[in-house]
């Protein structure tokens, strides 16, 4: 499988309600090691909602506030994003990812913290 | 010491650098025709352009991103690649129109018809690219650009009234005889002008090029905030001697000879030669940056190896995209366009590309990942919203406002 | 050097479309996709990055992405081509670029890189010097 076949799939939950798109998906670094990387990158979960460019601008994590007025247009544009546990999905096929669980049990995605340091 | 000269340098390499053919035939254009009640936009577009300059750079210096690093990364690959071709070509548009800004000044200085010199200037811009270092390429065509104060000299010496251009300046009307969407056709011109995204991709890739790090945050933000107002100051001043010659006469700009005008009727030969060198400069120069950007823009969307500093063979399909777009624009040049218009054309075009890398600029010099403690001030985040909003009505209106008014006619 | 086990990361936001820095420090190719292996417990894990028209086109979607694609298998010598895979064991830092640890010139990315240089750049006068 490749990271496309996710993204951008929709996503129905167990009712077959859609949810939006498939817009992220999180990786947690604690699976098999990767020669010289470490430990490898593992799907933890994924991120849905109905609008594209919230996630992709960067304002769903901590500390990104400014400017204050594209901030706030993303921040409505993502209000409805939800984040689905990897374990609550039960089949991906055809652009179409189907969930164990119903809409309204998922929450918020919890903001990442960003990576230290622009200069390495 | 070396630091003063250092930053003396770069200072007067972006004034010599900030006028290009744009300026030239915008800022003569609207002086001829509007007189000073456009002067206005030459502020708010260099105010703009200090905005846009500095955060590129800042993020280029602390991330070694290029803008279309950046803009590939922020806008997913379907949106950065409408971008690509959309900045494409806007770039390549105005390269058209700097190779043949060279051609038509060294017409000028010989009268052999420019078309006839377009190939050779064709080919001496992509010699100095393949040849000539970075540093030294942006040094010699800025400081030679440095001849365009000559436009300043000719303004002083024809002594306007100075109260009556502050009053012009300071109460914007639309002149009589002229409709209000042609007086916002022409500021949109002036805006894309100053504005002209091209600056920014060749800014910020030197910046990678060059290796700047924090320490030379603070030159690049002099030359960006010294250099610029000065470069918007000749381009007052090319406004005003059209303005104070062609104005009152009637006479409208559709040749480089007609900026001229100003120069020549008050200074003689000897300031006809210095302008000629310094159109020669100014076109020669940006025509440097805009081949320069045209290989910049695409190589850093697919990430493939790109830079003039290091051997061509090391990075071959960005210099082969630089060699086809230099060629393809003499070529687009020798069908007899007019280059006037081509040039009237690409500062609209600029100005309608220019939201699609002025935002994820923004967006990420405020992100604190790439920028750490260098995120963008609370002031420039202020100016830079309103600039965000300022461009997007800009760009929105632009073709509407080019149809209505048959582009300016 | 790695970031600690544990860290969470954002994959389209924070991995794709950054570019690709190899060993040398040279540009080598953007992150246009990731491959996926599935683990026996169902989960899976990020074992390649994939980069190229091969699996740009993919992502672009459209008859764009279709185009780029049948251009890359065009011009590529297999019968039936996969995208550029780089294993992810050769990266070593996930930043603002992806750092890998080996040359470019031992990865397969270089291949349109290399046809362009050979049948034209090299052959103008000057291409192999450093401008001066």
């Amino acid at each position: 499988m490749r990271l496309s076949d996710l993204l951008g799939a929709e996503v129905v939950d167990r009712d077959g309600r859609s949810l939006g798109r498939v817009r992220d998906v999180r990786l947690v670094q604690d699976g098999p090691i990767q020669g010289t990387f470490g430990a490898g990158l593992r799907i933890e979960g994924l991120v849905v909602g109905r609008v594209a460019v919230a996630s992709r601008l960067g304002y769903d994590r901590e500390g990104v506030e400014a400017p204050w007025l594209v901030a706030r247009i993303a921040r409505v544009l993502s209000r409805d994003s939800r984040h689905v546990p990897w374990s609550d999905v039960v089949r991906v096929a055809d652009r179409r990812v189907e969930l164990a669980c119903r809409g309204d049990e998922l929450l918020a995605p919890t903001p990442l913290r960003h990576l230290p340091g622009a200069e390495s | 010491m070396r630091k003063y000269v250092e930053v003396t340098l770069g200072v007067l390499t972006a004034i010599g650098g900030f006028v290009d053919i744009g300026d030239l035939v915008a800022n003569a254009a609207v002086g001829a025709r509007f007189r000073w009640s456009l002067a206005w936009v030459v502020v708010v577009g260099v105010v703009g352009i200090v905005l846009f300059a500095e955060m590129s750079g800042r993020v280029a210096t602390l991330t070694k991103r290029a803008t279309f690093d950046v803009v590939r990364e922020r806008l997913g690959p379907r949106f950065a690649l409408g971008n690509l071709i959309a900045s494409f070509f806007v770039t390549f548009l105005t390269l058209v129109a700097e190779i043949a800004g060279i051609a038509l000044a060294l017409q000028l200085a010989s009268s052999v018809n420019y078309l006839l010199l377009l190939p050779t200037c064709g080919a001496l811009v992509w010699v100095v690219i393949w040849r000539v270092q970075f540093e030294r390429m942006e040094r010699i065509f800025g400081l030679l650009g440095l001849a365009l104060i000559v436009f300043a000299v000719a303004v002083w010496r024809l002594g306007p009234d100075w109260g009556d251009v502050i009053h012009q300046a300071s109460h914007p009307a639309v002149p009589h005889g002229e409709g209000r969407p042609t007086y916002w056709y022409y500021a949109i011109a002036l805006f894309g002008a100053a504005m002209t995204p091209y600056e920014v991709f060749f800014f910020s890739s030197g910046a990678v090029e060059e290796k700047w790090d924090r320490a030379d945050l603070v030159t690049s933000r002099a030359n960006v905030l010294v250099g610029f107002p000065l470069g918007g100051f000749l381009s007052l001043a090319i406004m005003s001697g059209t303005a104070i010659v062609l104005a009152p006469r009637g006479i409208g700009v559709d040749h480089l000879s007609q900026v001229a005008l100003p120069v020549a009727a008050t200074l003689g030969r000897l300031g006809l030669v210095v302008v000629i060198i310094g159109f020669f400069a100014a076109t020669f120069g940006a025509a440097l940056e805009t081949g320069l950007s045209a290989g910049y823009t695409v190589a850093q969307y697919f990430g493939w190896p790109w830079g003039k500093g290091t051997k061509p063979v090391e990075a071959a399909r960005f210099h082969g995209v630089v060699l086809l777009s230099i060629l393809l624009a003499v070529a687009v040049g020798l069908t007899t366009v007019d280059p006037i218009k081509v040039t009237e054309y690409s500062i609209v075009f600029s100005a309608v590309a220019l939201p699609l890398t002025y935002f994820p600029i923004l967006v990420v010099a405020n992100d604190p990942e790439f920028m750490g403690d260098q995120v963008n001030s609370r002031l420039t985040n202020a100016l830079g919203s309103v600039f965000l909003v300022v461009i997007v009505v800009a760009a929105v209106a632009a073709i509407p406002l080019m149809l209505a008014t048959k582009a300016g006619m | 050097m790695s970031a600690p086990a544990g860290r969470m990361l954002d994959a389209a936001f924070e991995l794709l479309d950054r570019q690709i820095i190899d060993g040398d420090g040279n540009h080598a190719g953007k992150v246009d996709d990731l491959e996926l292996t599935p683990l026996e417990d169902g989960s899976f894990v990020v074992t390649a990055i994939l980069s190229g028209p091969g699996a740009l086109g993919g992502r672009l979607g459209g008859r764009l992405g279709t185009a780029a694609a049948s251009i890359f298998a065009r011009l590529h010598p297999d019968e039936d081509p996969d995208p550029v895979r780089l294993s992810f064991g050769v990266v070593r830092e996930l930043g603002p670029q992806v750092r890998l640890t080996t040359s470019r010139h031992h990865l397969d990315v270089n291949r349109f890189e290399h046809w362009v240089r050979d049948r034209f750049i090299a052959r103008i006068p000057g291409a192999g010097h450093a401008p001066e």
